[in-house]
């Protein structure tokens, strides 16, 4: 320090009312009036802070933080991803069910056993653990379409915590967590399989089952199944923990395009959740092949754990809106919305209505209308998929034209570009939706971004909806592909910066730790376990590692356990060695293990690839490989 | 204080006082020690063990290690940790060890500027005072003088209340009872020793928290209150709930005048200062991060540094900003952070960057006053890199934390006055019952004898309970004290401090504007009434009476007003000076160190004084007692003094009668030498003294009045019926 000096003041000075921010930009309404955005939206009832003359354009400058997480399904790349709300920026990317190079995620040992040997994965939907009709901040819960699965995310150190595997499943497709507490994720079968799926039967669709499953949101096992006929598409819960929902856009229990098309109308499952397991209590279940899984037996027209609502057409999308009234079930192939009254349908499993009673609106919105968000001011935004457009209704309005009165239920419309697939606002799918943000997740870019060849990303395009038009405000290139996003206020996630090694993946290493006799934060050793398996415990700290040489025999089958001793924010470490596909990250405080059959003999480096120090190149050492 | 530092020299003589090797001498007026110095300080005594010492950087302090390189302790010189200043306005600097459990290991008195313990009380009373602590708590909560009471019982209780949050957990409380002690006061020097009290444990707790090993659990008691709805900024702003501190470039010596930074910090702990500061699920989660004993800091900012920085240095450390509160600092790291992009509340403006802290490193009060300290830097030429600190002091407003109590500790003359509350009791009970006697003179001072009786009564229970027992002698040092405090800045705890003389201030200004500044002097002042006895005992012993002639008495009389000349220069010259000089009066010898106990100069002085005593009416009251002489100075006119009458001029009876020969050959009355003995006015009231009231008997016993017996007579009664209580003036 050259110059160092104490000067002593202290001030309490009145504070000059500034406000840097820009009053609300010239809009580029996409309403249908063509009007700007009106200003002076309902300031948001929780973190907002936002201005009443705050831009509609979002306005994250450097330094300051998204209000929101995005939680986005990553389509067939397998992976979740963290967007920030309303800046759009990418935050991070967890690998679920793919091979991931820079973690490792897929090849370090208990990925790899995780995984279970697969390494794609198609992920639609994400759903955060609730509590209360609102997220607590613990779980993201993940389908896997591709191969049946479900998986569960931790948010304190947001990495991949459980997945597990449906049974007799196909299509694994719309989930959803209980809402009133973390209880069930129920999970949805879009196709339709033989029961069992052995080979006995194959080409007869009438044999063919969807089952909707219950796994237990803590635990990750699955709990029991309910066989239906058709097929189940989309996945929604009540608020209350009665009620689980799906869409069933194939009633005519087709196995073509044409055949599933047929029908005007199909069904809306509705499952009454404390019948179904009465029937598992009562054991009045079987069980299907080898699984051991509970089943219970959904089909006919007056089973008392199902109930079929007639609704429009090839239903897409149902969601329930924050009051926990109504399920909006999209009619996809119909213009039409049919509005479900929850509170009916407790009279409807009792046959003292009809099911088809229970809609109490069937507003018509547009081509092709797949899902719909909400804002908590008794608006919903529907997805309108061949108009290509987020159009703005009013529930109430929609349920007294239903009634006969002259009312248009459409507020508003907002063209999106290209071919909207789902929709999602500010905490839309909580009894907290804040009406500040929506996003629409196009399916085609087409011209909207530079030209990178014939597969362009997606389009995922933010509106703001915090006044009384919607507001186009961003696009958003999104690679493939995309299916679903929740928008969570930020307030409710708090993940560690630092690795928690209460996690129970460390119950692994603490067994071989305690095998080999290791302190894992401070001991390094090369242990050979047998002639040709060799277990290296070894320990980083920037810029070096605790070992520099590791002498091995070729063929060997090497496994390192590294631990990163560091505990400062954002220091991570890996561990990637050369010739050899090994590469994998221990994040702070984090231990992590990866197996590798040592390569002919040699001197193989092996090296940090996480940015760790000024001497981060130097970080290094040499895996010296023995002839046999 | 001194700037230069100097060694043990030879002037530092050993004395063994019980065991404990003290530097007499040198303790008192030497330069005092501005750093601690190992090599010279008796380090290895106050942390037995330690034969290496090393200052860690950051540290004002050193760390001790054994001969095999184990850390054993800490140790600290006082006036490197703390600030507090004894009865001489000058800290009393102690060499504190402290050990890794957080317990005191060794005290050693390095340096004072006390005058009381040069003149009068012995070092070692403040040695043996000082050694109480060795191993005591640095945490303990140590009173001085009193035995420790059931309300003394401080309890933190901290409680969160997030109403509207669902993870908050219900009511967070934790209650520590403190740990408690109590010390003997050091008589005579009760500030002096709340001063080292205060010392020893804020040296020692300052070392221990920063090290961590005391957890320095609040001393005020206190709790959040602002509940309820989140406060609006505007509401914030208005009650000054955030601290604020700005620096301008141009402070940083950069060639532009912006804003350098300009930070608002606060305490949010408090739910509804929470709620308008941090979203509420932040806020939810922070809760559950918190342990007992951490707050929440925010800090927002803009200008053109950050004060988050742009690298945070390795360990996570931010090294920009940081806390102070006394002595004690607080860091903040990344694990301790959250970012705090937005401000909640709706009014408020937007900042460039904020943070919410934990508290993690380090204690903080919210109850005592905290520093933002901000540590800026900007690149100069090349690879120069200069460095600026700023430094905030706030105070959380009431509103926002409310104190149980003004903390007792702190505050010594609160401590003091507690501490001697029956003492303080007695001592207003005595002065109102002889105030009371000279309200009540119509009645009480009728008659000579029952005056003299109760005169003599009095100066027996003043020099008994004022000064033998409660050794509340009032000295001319409080009279320079209170110059000094004009010349200098009031240091009003310091009059506070003392309750006794505070007490026998108040009384001796009342009296003397009323009745005159004898009543103090004359029967209150346990040296004066000491001294009257001891003539009234050599009267009865029939010793030889030897009075100055009469001109020279009324030259002498001036010397006292010459002696108090001269105290106050060099008093405000130096006050230590001044205290020494100040021993002209044989006071301290009286009642605080027996004579006996004292230098020989001292003792001879005291003996001389004491000794002519019995022969001669009060020596050193009425030639060269300078407070007498301060408070004559002030006493030239009195609302109620002795009563006079005409005639007076021609009998003479009161002036011969007068001790301190206040009355002048006219009749009239002195107040300036008048010790309000209040003879000359009951010898009015008796019928066989007074030559008028002879006068009237004889009249009215003749069998027979001529007209002009009868006009006399009336005169006579005219005048006596005039007398009353109200009309005359001496």
């Amino acid at each position: 320090m050259s110059d160092k000096e104490a000067k002593l003041r202290a001030s309490r000075r009145n504070f000059l009312q500034s406000s840097g921010v820009l009053a609300a930009a010239a809009a580029v309404g996409c309403g249908t009036t063509g009007e700007p955005p009106v200003s002076g939206a309902t300031p948001p009832p929780t973190s907002g802070a936002t201005s009443p003359e705050e831009a509609a354009f979002p306005d994250v400058r450097p330094g300051q933080l998204d209000d929101y997480y995005g939680f986005w399904s990553g389509g067939q790349s397998g992976e979740i991803r963290i967007l920030g709300v309303p800046s759009m920026r990418e935050l991070k990317r967890i690998p679920v069910f793919n091979r991931e190079s820079a973690t490792g995620h897929g090849a370090t040992d208990w990925t790899k056993e995780a995984m279970g040997g697969r390494m794609t994965g198609d992920t639609h939907h994400v759903h955060l653990s609730y509590n209360g009709g609102t997220y607590d901040g613990r779980y993201v819960y993940v389908n896997d379409k591709a191969n049946a699965r479900l998986a569960r995310v931790r948010i304190d150190v947001m990495e991949t915590d459980a997945i597990v595997e449906i049974p007799n499943s196909q299509g694994t497709h719309g989930i959803f967590p209980q809402r009133h507490r973390t209880g069930l994720v129920l999970c949805n079968a879009e196709f339709q399989t033989p029961m069992p799926n052995d080979g006995s039967v194959l080409d007869d669709p009438l044999q063919y089952y969807a089952l909707h499953t219950a796994v237990d949101g803590e635990t990750m096992e699955v709990r029991w199944q309910v066989k239906v006929e058709g097929n189940l598409d989309l996945c929604a819960t009540d608020y209350e923990g009665n009620y689980s929902f799906a869409t069933c856009y194939n009633s005519e229990r087709g196995v073509h395009l044409e055949d599933m098309m047929s029908a005007e109308q199909d069904w809306l499952y509705v499952f009454n959740l404390a019948e179904i397991e009465r029937a598992v209590t009562d054991g009045r279940t079987t069980r299907i092949g080898t699984s051991t899984v509970p089943v219970v037996d959904g089909t006919g027209d007056t089973n008392p754990c199902v109930l079929k609502v007639p609704v429009a057409k090839s239903p897409h999308g149902v969601n329930i809106d924050p009051t926990g009234h109504y399920a909006v079930v999209a009619g996809k192939l119909s213009p039409t919305i049919s509005l479900v009254d929850i509170t009916k349908l407790a009279d409807a499993f009792a046959r003292r209505i009809q099911p088809g009673e229970c809609v109490v609106a069937q507003p018509e919105l547009g081509l092709g209308p797949l899902h719909t968000a909400f804002d908590g001011r008794g608006n919903a935004y529907t997805s309108i998929f061949i108009d290509s457009n987020i159009t703005k209704w009013n529930i109430a309005d929609a349920i007294r034209a239903h009634g006969g009165e002259d009312v248009d239920p459409v507020v508003d419309r907002c063209d999106v570009q290209y071919q909207v697939g789902h929709t999602n606002a500010s905490m839309s799918e909580t009894r907290e939706a804040d009406g500040r943000w929506l996003v629409a997740l196009c399916k085609f870019s087409k011209d909207r971004f530079l030209n990178v060849g014939p597969l362009k990303p997606e389009n995922d395009q933010l509106i703001n909806i915090s006044g009384d038009h919607m507001q186009l405000v961003h696009d958003g290139p999104t690679f493939s592909e995309p299916h679903d996003a929740v928008i969570v206020r930020a307030d409710l996630i708090h993940p560690t910066s630092i690795q928690n090694r209460q996690h129970p993946r460390f119950a692994v290493f603490d067994r071989w730790a305690a095998e080999d006799g290791i302190t894992m934060l401070t001991d390094s050793r090369v242990i050979r376990k047998s002639p040709t398996q060799v277990r290296v415990w070894i320990t980083s700290r920037a810029p070096s590692y605790a070992l520099t040489e590791i002498t091995v025999k070729t063929g060997d089958q090497v496994q390192i356990i590294a631990t990163n001793q560091d505990d400062v924010e954002d220091l991570s470490h890996g561990f990637c060695l050369s010739r050899h596909d090994v590469c994998m990250v221990m994040n702070p405080q984090d231990t992590n293990s990866i197996t590798f059959t040592a390569g002919p003999p040699g001197v193989y480096w092996y090296y940090c690839p996480w940015f760790c120090h000024a001497l981060h190149l130097e970080m290094r050492g040499r895996l010296f490989v023995e002839p046999r | 204080m001194s700037t230069s530092r100097s060694g043990p020299g030879g002037l530092l003589l050993v004395l063994a006082i019980a065991g404990v090797s003290i530097p007499a001498r040198a303790q008192y007026g030497e330069a005092a020690p501005t750093v601690l110095d190992c090599a010279t300080m008796p380090c290895t005594e106050v942390l037995p063990g330690a034969v290496r010492f090393e200052r860690e950087a950051g540290h004002s302090f050193d760390t001790g290690y054994d001969a095999s390189g184990q850390r054993v302790g800490w140790v600290g010189l006082s006036n490197e940790l703390v600030d507090v200043v004894a009865y001489s306005g000058h800290p009393v600097i102690i060499l504190v060890g402290l050990d890794a459990t957080g317990t005191i290991t060794g005290t050693h008195l390095q340096h004072h500027s006390e005058p009381i313990l040069l003149a009068g009380i012995p070092v070692a009373e403040l040695v043996s005072f000082i050694a109480f602590y060795r191993g005591h708590r640095a945490d303990e909560h140590i009173t001085v003088g009193s035995a420790v009471r059931e309300d003394d019982v401080v309890t933190i209780s901290r409680t969160h209340e997030a109403t509207e949050t669902p993870a908050a957990e219900g009511d967070e409380q934790r209650t520590d009872a403190l740990r408690f002690a109590a010390v003997d006061v050091i008589s005579g020097a009760t500030v002096t020793a709340l001063a080292a009290n205060r010392t020893i444990l804020d040296a020692a707790r300052a070392m221990g928290t920063s090290v961590g090993v005391i957890d320095a659990t609040t001393v005020h008691t206190g709790r959040f209150v602002a509940e309820g709805a989140p406060w609006t900024w505007a509401r914030m702003t208005e009650e000054h709930v955030f601290g604020r501190l700005t620096v301008t470039e141009r402070e940083m010596d950069l060639p532009t005048n912006g804003v350098f930074t300009d930070l608002w910090f606060t305490i949010a702990d408090a739910p509804a200062i929470a709620a308008a500061l941090i979203p509420r699920g932040d806020y939810a989660y922070l809760l559950q991060q918190m342990h007992p004993g951490e707050h929440l800091v925010v800090i927002l900012g803009n200008g053109s540094s950050s004060f988050k920085g742009s690298g945070f240095v390795r360990g996570g450390i931010f090294d920009r900003v940081r806390l102070q509160q006394g002595l004690g600092e607080i860091q903040f790291r990344d694990t301790d952070y959250m970012n705090l992009p937005r401000v909640a509340a709706a009014d408020a403006p937007r900042f460039q960057e904020g943070a919410v802290f934990i508290t993690r490193d380090g204690h903080l009060d919210p109850g005592a006053p905290f520093s933002l300290v901000f540590l800026g830097s900007h690149h100069g030429r090349g690879l120069d890199r200069s460095f600026h600190s700023f430094e905030a002091e706030h105070t959380l407003p009431a509103s926002v934390y409310a104190l149980d109590e003004v903390p007792e500790e702190l505050s010594i003359w609160r401590q003091a006055w507690r501490n001697r509350a029956v003492d303080v009791t007695v001592l207003s009970i005595w002065l109102l019952i002889v105030t009371g006697i000279f309200a009540a003179r119509r009645w009480t001072f009728t008659r000579l004898a029952v005056l003299k009786r109760m005169h003599l009564a009095t100066m027996i229970i003043s020099f008994l309970l004022v000064g033998v027992h409660l050794r509340a002698q009032p000295s001319v040092t409080q009279m320079l004290t209170l110059t000094d405090s004009v010349v200098h800045g009031v240091r009003g705890e310091l009059f506070l401090s003392e309750p006794m003389l505070f007490v026998l201030w108040i009384f001796i200004a009342v009296t003397s504007l009323i009745f005159g500044r004898g009543v103090f002097c004359g029967w209150v002042c346990p040296y004066g009434v000491m001294s009257e006895l001891a003539h009234k005992l050599g009267r009865l012993f029939k010793l030889p009476e030897r009075e100055l002639p009469e001109k020279i008495h009324r030259r002498a009389r001036y010397v006292r007003y010459g002696v108090l000349a001269l105290l106050i220069p060099i008093f405000l010259w130096s006050p230590t000076a001044g205290e020494h000089a100040a021993e002209i009066e044989p006071f301290k010898s009286t009642f605080l160190v027996p004579f006996w106990n004292r230098e020989w100069f001292y003792a001879t002085w005291w003996l001389l004084l004491f000794g002519l005593s019995f022969v001669t009416w009060r020596p050193f009251c009425r030639y060269l007692c300078p407070m007498g002489g301060g408070l004559a100075l002030f006493n030239s006119f009195r609302l109620a003094g002795p009563k006079r009458r005409r005639y007076c001029s021609h009998c003479k009876i009161c002036e011969r009668g007068c001790e301190p020969k206040a009355i002048e050959h006219d009749g009239t009355i002195d107040p300036r030498e008048c010790l309000n003995c209040m003879e000359c006015e009951a010898t009015y009231h008796e019928a066989a003294i007074c030559p008028p009231l002879v006068g009237i008997d004889r009249l009215l016993q003749k069998k027979v009045r001529t007209d002009k017996d009868r006009e006399k007579l009336a005169q006579l009664e005219k005048e006596r019926e005039a007398i009353g209580w109200h009309a005359k003036r001496s």
